[in-house]
């Protein structure tokens, strides 16, 4: 300290790593000296107001009535002391990151209602030093780099949903949003510009911004991507899938071996017919018809060879009539019962009557075709 | 116009009196009251940068109450260009050299800064007809002239921030 009482100030090291502003903890005197460097900005206030934001590095000599003679005498007589002090400010970029606490859902018109996640990270600077001062050490005492992140972030988290809002209604759909990144930074950026500039703070540069998708819609785009790259739709898509795996299959099994040899050429075909069948609502069983037992007269199935009360063979009952004398004949007989007559020898006309040879293909009696 | 020099010079209590005879206070005194007058000259500018906001917060009002959403997302912009307008005029360096100052700020510079001031006051004053321009365009529900209006008045507004902002240059004559 100097004979007068004047000192020579500057912002430390020690002090500067992670704080964005600086106070001086000592009341300003006549003639202390600060030192402003290249990446700072002092401001002096006196009495309250501000008197200069010094932001060119140099050494400064700053006046106030604190002086060695006159301001005892001030302070004697009317008990005042000159209130006098300094604010160091960095004028370099931070960085910051910012993530979404809570996902934003993104309607889209292919995927549906998709829950989005924005992560990224952003350069701030200071670019207005009176507002700087008034909004975040006059209003909020905030010091460190830390705690002004933390009220920027949670607004470029909602410059991100708001940019996607709009660019949604623009036609932009999840699948795009990978190639469209860096659009969307500058865009996020062009806007920041309304909603920052009155805290005094730039956002300088939005990047490694990274919105993902959830797991499975993230599968989708992949495989309409796929789809798009061999031109195939999503049922000829899910075939050829479902064959590579089966080939890749360790434990082969009958798919796998077909593939292997050739054989399941058709396979994925035959694997989307059963898939469509499967699909299909299977129709509803016509009633069957039964069939009574020749022996007990039971009621059986149709389907039924045998009686299913006594065993009989369940044949059908209708009898013939014996072409040669018209006695009813039993089915499957080759003679008949009553007049001995070769059955199978014989058949008649279905449209005169007349008994032909089996044989015959047209009646010899109307030429009608048997 | 008022001058406010004029009016903190005459109010002067009696300490500051005697500091005004003492040598070596006298013109800490006098810069310190032109400094004073200037900023209450700036705190009218602020306070009418207010107002205009005000207006401009009346037209969001109305375009959100009329569900016209397309606009109000410039309209929020051009309020926040505002308000950093007047945080920038309140809060404005006032002046100030330091003992043995590369460029020293006399009390004929400090006088052109306050008469400075003043000439901004009547930059403002055409954007006021602006808003009142665009007040009446929400009301009228002319949105493509709302919005090219929106966009005037922010360019205005950026000029009155240039010039603002290179007040101090001017008046110590460092502007290139």
């Amino acid at each position: 300290m100097s004979i007068i009482g004047a000192e020579t100030f500057k912002w430390e090291d020690a002090d500067k790593r992670n704080n964005i502003m600086f106070r001086m903890p000592r009341n300003i005197r006549f003639n202390d000296n600060i030192v402003v460097r290249e990446d700072e900005i002092a401001v002096f206030f006196r009495d309250g107001k501000v008197l200069a934001y010094i932001d060119r590095p140099d050494r400064y000599a700053l006046t106030s009535i604190n002086a060695p003679i006159v301001g005892p005498i001030v302070k004697f007589l009317s008990g005042v002391q000159q209130q006098a002090e300094v604010i160091y400010l960095q004028k370099r970029v931070f960085d910051g990151k910012f993530g979404s606490k809570q996902p934003y859902p993104f309607r889209d018109k292919e995927f549906g209602l998709v829950n989005l996640r924005a992560f990224g990270e952003f350069r701030y600077k200071i670019s207005s030093p009176a507002n700087f001062v008034n909004q975040f050490i006059g209003t909020l005492n905030f010091a460190t780099s830390a705690e002004v992140e933390e009220r920027i972030r949670e607004q470029v988290v909602v410059l991100v949903y708001d940019v996607l809002g709009d660019m949604k209604n623009q036609g932009l759909g999840v699948a795009d949003i990978a190639s469209n990144l860096t659009t969307i930074e500058q865009v996020i950026l062009s806007r920041s510009k309304d909603h920052f500039d009155l805290y005094g703070v730039l956002i300088d540069k939005i990047s490694g911004l990274y919105i993902s998708l959830p797991e499975e819609v993230q599968k989708a785009v992949d495989t309409r991507s796929s789809m798009q790259v061999l031109g195939a739709n999503y049922i000829q898509y899910q075939t050829g899938q479902a064959m590579r795996d089966a080939a890749q299959n360790p434990s082969g099994g009958a798919a796998g071996a077909g593939v292997g040899v050739g054989a399941g050429i058709g396979m994925g075909w035959t694997m989307l017919d059963s898939m469509r069948q499967s699909q299909q609502v299977p129709p509803a069983a016509p009633p069957q018809a039964a069939i009574r037992c020749p022996k007990c007269g039971t009621q059986n199935l149709a389907t039924n060879k045998f009686c299913a009360e006594c065993g009989s063979p369940l044949t059908s009952t209708q009898t013939s009539k014996c072409p040669n004398c018209g006695a009813d004949v039993p089915p499957r007989s080759k003679f008949c019962p009553s007049c001995g007559v070769n059955i199978s020898s014989m058949k008649k006309c279905g449209n005169c009557g007349a008994e032909v040879p089996a044989t015959s293909k047209f009646c010899p009696e109307c030429g009608k075709p048997l | 116009m008022t001058d406010i020099r004029r009016r903190v010079e005459e109010d002067r209590g009696l300490l500051k009196r005697i500091q005004s005879y003492i040598p070596g206070f006298r013109g800490y005194r006098f810069r310190e009251d032109l400094r004073d007058a200037d900023r209450m000259l700036r705190g009218q500018l602020a306070d009418k940068l207010a107002k205009q906001r005000k207006e401009l917060e009346e037209c969001r009002s109305f375009l959100a109450q009329h569900q016209s959403f397309e606009i109000l997302d410039a309209i929020g912009g051009l309020i926040n260009q505002f308000k950093k307008l007047e945080g920038l005029v309140s809060y404005a360096e006032t002046g100030y050299s330091g003992l043995v100052s590369d460029i020293t700020i006399h009390e004929e510079e400090l006088n052109t800064l306050y008469e400075y001031d003043l000439r901004m006051l009547e930059l403002q004053s055409s954007i006021s007809s602006d808003i009142d321009d665009l007040k009446r365009d929400t009301m009228n529900v002319e949105m493509k002239k709302v919005e090219r209006m929106i966009t005037d008045i922010k360019s205005k507004a950026a000029d009155f921030e240039d010039q603002f902002r290179s007040r101090l240059r001017v008046v110590e004559g460092t502007e290139v």
